[in-house]
C-alpha cells in the first residue's frame, strides 16, 4: 500500500515537473510547427473533406522548399495532423481535444463546418487555442468577443446574400425569389443577410426552405418552393442537395434564375446536377477559375498546377473544394511569416491585422485585410460568375464589401 | 476456509482493487485518456441501468440510447437556456428521463419479449432525426455547447479530474442503488418476475409493478448518465445520440454480463476504446476488427467478462477446496446472480 502510494506521489509530481517544464506553446519548435486540420472525410460529405488534403498539398510544397521563414526570423516545416469528424460535431470536439491534448498541435486551421466549428469554440476558447481561417461563412467568426480564439477567413454569408441581392435589384428589380437553406447557421445567415439585403428595394422573398444534409433528397421542398409563384431561386446549402435542387428547378419546368453558393458550386457539382441544367446558374467566386483558359498562365495558377503535378494528390485537380483548403493553407503560411513570436498570441495578432495580403489562388483585385477590434473578416469580395454549360464566365467586376461585411 | 468463503474473499478484493485503479486513474494518466474514461463512466451508469432491467429484470430494452439522449439534451437545455447549475439540472434530467420510461413501460407490460425488442429499436432508429426537427429545443444540427464547470479553488487538480471524480461519485451512488435493489425481497421479486412470471404472480410479487419500477430505474439512470455526459463532454447534439449508442449499451451490458454490476464498467470501457484501438491499428479494417472481437469474446465468454471472471474464480477455489466439506456446497446456487 505504501509502495503504491509512494509511486502515485512521483508520478503526480513527473506529470507537474513535467507541465512546468514546457511553459512555451507546445507544438512549436526551432525548426517545426505542428498544425491541426479536420474535416469530413467519410459519411454523406465526405467530399467536403478534400478542403484537408488541399491543405496537405500546400504544405507539402512548402516544405519541400525549406518550410515557412517565420516572423520571428526562425524557418520552420509545418507538420499538418488531419482528422475525420464524419460531419458530426461531437466527433470534432473529441477530435480537437485529442489533436490538442495528445498530437500537441500549436494551432487549428482550416477546420471544416459550421456546427462543426461552433462545437469547438467553447474549447478553443478556455484553452486558449487559435482556430485560425475556418472553412466556414458564418457571421460570428467575425465577432471577437464572441470568439476570442478564432477567425474565418472566407466572405461572411451575409456578404455573399447581399451580392445576390444586389445582382437583383440591378438585373431583375421584381425578382420573387425562393431560397433553399440548410438547417445550421449557415442557411440562417444566408436566410436573415438575404432579408436585410432586399430591404427597401422591389426584390421579395417568397419562399424558404430548409434542408438537412441527411434529406434522401429535397424535392418535397424543392415542391413548395417552386409552388410559391417565385421566378429566382437561391440555393445556399452544400452537398448533393445543392446538385439535386439545380437538377428540379431544371427538370420539373420550373426554370427560374438559379443562384448557388460557392460552397456548392463546383462544376463536378454541376456535373451531377446535369451540365445543361446547369447552363446559366449565378455564384459568387473568389478563387481563380484554375481550369480557365484566361488564367493558364497567372502565376499562382502555375504554381498551383507545378504542385499538384509534383505531389500527386488523391483529388482531381479541378476539384474546388480542394482549392479552397490550398488557398487556405496559403492564408495560414502567410499569417506564420508576420507572426513576430513563437505563441499563440502572437498567431491570432497576426491573423487580426493583415493588409492587402495577396495569395496565388485569390481572384484578382480581392485580398485578405484585417485589422484587431474592427475588422476580422478576411475575404470580403466576390466576383459574380455565370455557369455557360461548359465553364464559368465573369459577370461585371469584383464587389468589395471591404469593412463593410453587412451585420447580421 | 471454504469455497464460498474463497469466493467471497476473491470478490471483494476484485472490487477493491477495481475502484483503486479508478481512483487512481486521473493520477496516471494525461488529460485526454482522463476525459475518455469520465465518458466511459457516464456509458457504465446507463449500461448498469440496462442491466438491472435485461440481466435481473428480462425485459429487453434497444432504447437505452433514447433516454440518455434525453436526460443530455435535459442537462444542456436547462444549464444554458435557464442557467442552472449544471449538477443542479442532474435531478432534472433523471426525472425526465423516467417520465418517458414509464410512458414506455406501462405499455411494455403487453409486449414482453421480441415486441418490446422491437419497439425499442423504433425508438432509437426515430430519435436523432427528432432531435434535429425539435429545433426550439435542441438547437437542431448546431448543437449545444455549454461552459464546462470550473472546479472550486481549493480543489488541487484540474478541470478533467474534478468532472472524473464527479462522474465516478455519480457511478458509485447508482452502484449501491443497483446493489440494494437487486438484493433481498426487492431483487427476488426482480429475478422472479423474469424465471418464471406466472409463479412469481402466484407467490405474491405484483408482476406489474416490478416490471414498470425496473424499466423506469432503467431509464432514470440512462438519463442520469446522459446529464453527466453532456457535463463532461461540454456539447450535445443529434450526432451525440445516434442509433449505434444504444447499440452501444447493448453491446456493452452483454460484453461485461447482464446478471452483473461491476460488468457494467467493463462493457463501458469495452464499448469506449475497443472502437478506437480497432481504428488505431488499421483504420480500413476497424470494423471488422471489432464485430470479430465481439464474436470472439462470446465465444469465450458467454456470460460476459464478469461470467468468465467468476467462473475461473470457481475452478481455483475449487482447487483450494479439493475434500472440503464445502464440496456439498459446490452447487451453483447463486451463480447465476453475480455482482
Amino acid at each position: 500500500m505504501r509502495a503504491t502510494l509512494a509511486r502515485l506521489v512521483t508520478a503526480t509530481f513527473a506529470v507537474a515537473i513535467a507541465t512546468t517544464a514546457h511553459a512555451q506553446a507546445p507544438g512549436i519548435t526551432d525548426t517545426t510547427i505542428k498544425l491541426g486540420t479536420q474535416a469530413p472525410m467519410s459519411g454523406v460529405v465526405a467530399m467536403i473533406g478534400m478542403v484537408a488534403e488541399g491543405q496537405k498539398l500546400k504544405f507539402d510544397a512548402i516544405n519541400a522548399a525549406g518550410g515557412v521563414k517565420m516572423g520571428d526570423g526562425k524557418t520552420r516545416k509545418v507538420e499538418l495532423v488531419i482528422m475525420d469528424d464524419a460531419n458530426e460535431p461531437p466527433r470534432t470536439v473529441t477530435n480537437a481535444r485529442r489533436m490538442a491534448e495528445q498530437n500537441k498541435v500549436f494551432a487549428f486551421v482550416g477546420a471544416v463546418g459550421t456546427p462543426q466549428n461552433q462545437a469547438i469554440k467553447a474549447y478553443t476558447a478556455q484553452n486558449k487555442i487559435p482556430n485560425i481561417f475556418i472553412y466556414s461563412g458564418i457571421y460570428e467568426w467575425g465577432d471577437e468577443k464572441q470568439n476570442p480564439w478564432g477567425i474565418g477567413m472566407v466572405p461572411s454569408f451575409t456578404t455573399e446574400a447581399a451580392i445576390y441581392a444586389k445582382y437583383l435589384q440591378d438585373n431583375k428589380p421584381d425578382a420573387k425569389v425562393a431560397m433553399l437553406y440548410i438547417n445550421t447557421d449557415f442557411g440562417q445567415n444566408f436566410l436573415d443577410g438575404f432579408k436585410e439585403a432586399i430591404k427597401g428595394s422591389k426584390v421579395t422573398l417568397a419562399a424558404a426552405q430548409s434542408n438537412a444534409n441527411t434529406d434522401p433528397t429535397v424535392d418535397t421542398q424543392l415542391t413548395n418552393l417552386k409552388a410559391s409563384g417565385a421566378d429566382t431561386l437561391i440555393i445556399a446549402t452544400a452537398g448533393k442537395a445543392a446538385a439535386q435542387a439545380i437538377r428540379f428547378a431544371a427538370e420539373s419546368g420550373w426554370k427560374p434564375t438559379v443562384f448557388v453558393t460557392y460552397a456548392a458550386s463546383s462544376v463536378i457539382s454541376l456535373k451531377a446536377a446535369g451540365l445543361e441544367n446547369s447552363k446559366g446558374v449565378l455564384t459568387g467566386q473568389f478563387v481563380k477559375p484554375v481550369g480557365a483558359p484566361a488564367f493558364a498562365n497567372d502565376p499562382g495558377v502555375k504554381q498551383y498546377v507545378a504542385d499538384y503535378e509534383q505531389f500527386k494528390p488523391r483529388f482531381d485537380r479541378h476539384d474546388s473544394l480542394a482549392q479552397m483548403g490550398y488557398l487556405i493553407a496559403d492564408g495560414v503560411v502567410k499569417v506564420l511569416e508576420k507572426m513576430k513570436a513563437p505563441t499563440r498570441e502572437a498567431m491570432m495578432e497576426s491573423a487580426r491585422n493583415m493588409s492587402k495580403v495577396e495569395l496565388g489562388l485569390l481572384y484578382p483585385g480581392i485580398t485578405m485585410t484585417t485589422k484587431a477590434g474592427a475588422d476580422n473578416f478576411p475575404i470580403e469580395a466576390m466576383q459574380l460568375f455565370q455557369f455557360n454549360g461548359e465553364a464559368y464566365a465573369p459577370v461585371g467586376k469584383v464587389i468589395d464589401y471591404e469593412g463593410k461585411t453587412p451585420k447580421l | 476456509m471454504s469455497r464460498r468463503d474463497h469466493t467471497r474473499a476473491l470478490r471483494t478484493a476484485g472490487i477493491a482493487a477495481m475502484a483503486l485503479v479508478l481512483l487512481c486513474v486521473p493520477a496516471l494518466l494525461p488529460d485526454f485518456l482522463v476525459y475518455q474514461f469520465s465518458v466511459a463512466l457516464t456509458y457504465a451508469i446507463a449500461i448498469l441501468g440496462l442491466n438491472l432491467l435485461m440481466g435481473f429484470n428480462g425485459q429487453i430494452s434497444v432504447a437505452q440510447g433514447v433516454f440518455f439522449a434525453v436526460g443530455g439534451y435535459t442537462t444542456a437545455v436547462f444549464a444554458t437556456r435557464y442557467g442552472l447549475n449544471a449538477f443542479a439540472t442532474l435531478p432534472i434530467a433523471v426525472v425526465t428521463s423516467s417520465l418517458l420510461g414509464l410512458v414506455i413501460g406501462v405499455p411494455a407490460l403487453r409486449w414482453q419479449g421480441l415486441p418490446l425488442a422491437f419497439i425499442t429499436f423504433g425508438l432509437a432508429v426515430l430519435t436523432p432525426p427528432l432531435a434535429l426537427k425539435l429545433e426550439a429545443i435542441t438547437r437542431g444540427a448546431t448543437g449545444i455547447s455549454m461552459t464546462k464547470p470550473v472546479p472550486p479553488a481549493w480543489f488541487p487538480g484540474n478541470q478533467d479530474t474534478a468532472l472524473y471524480l464527479c462522474c465516478l461519485a455519480g457511478l458509485a451512488l447508482c452502484v449501491v442503488i443497483a446493489a440494494r435493489l437487486t438484493r433481498g425481497d426487492t431483487g427476488r421479486s426482480l429475478r422472479a418476475a423474469r424465471d418464471n412470471g406466472l409463479i412469481a404472480e402466484s407467490l405474491g410479487v405484483n408482476l406489474a409493478k416490478v416490471r414498470i419500477a425496473a424499466f423506469v430505474t432503467c431509464s432514470g439512470m440512462a438519463g442520469f448518465g446522459g446529464g453527466l455526459f453532456a457535463i463532461v463532454n461540454g456539447f450535445v447534439s443529434p450526432e451525440s445520440f445516434q442509433m449505434t449508442k444504444s447499440f452501444d449499451f447493448l453491446v456493452g451490458s452483454i460484453v461485461g454480463g447482464i446478471t452483473s454490476i461491476s460488468g457494467a464498467l467493463i462493457g463501458a470501457l469495452f464499448v469506449m476504446f475497443l472502437p478506437d484501438w480497432a481504428a488505431d491499428m488499421n483504420i480500413a479494417l476497424s470494423g471488422l476488427i471489432y464485430g470479430a472481437a465481439l464474436v470472439l469474446l462470446m465465444l469465450v465468454a458467454r456470460d460476459g467478462v464478469v461470467g468468465l471472471i467468476v467462473k475461473l474464480t470457481d475452478t481455483v477455489s475449487r482447487r483450494f477446496t479439493q475434500g472440503d466439506v464445502g464440496k456439498l456446497q459446490d452447487q451453483p446456487e447463486n451463480r447465476q446472480y453475480q455482482t
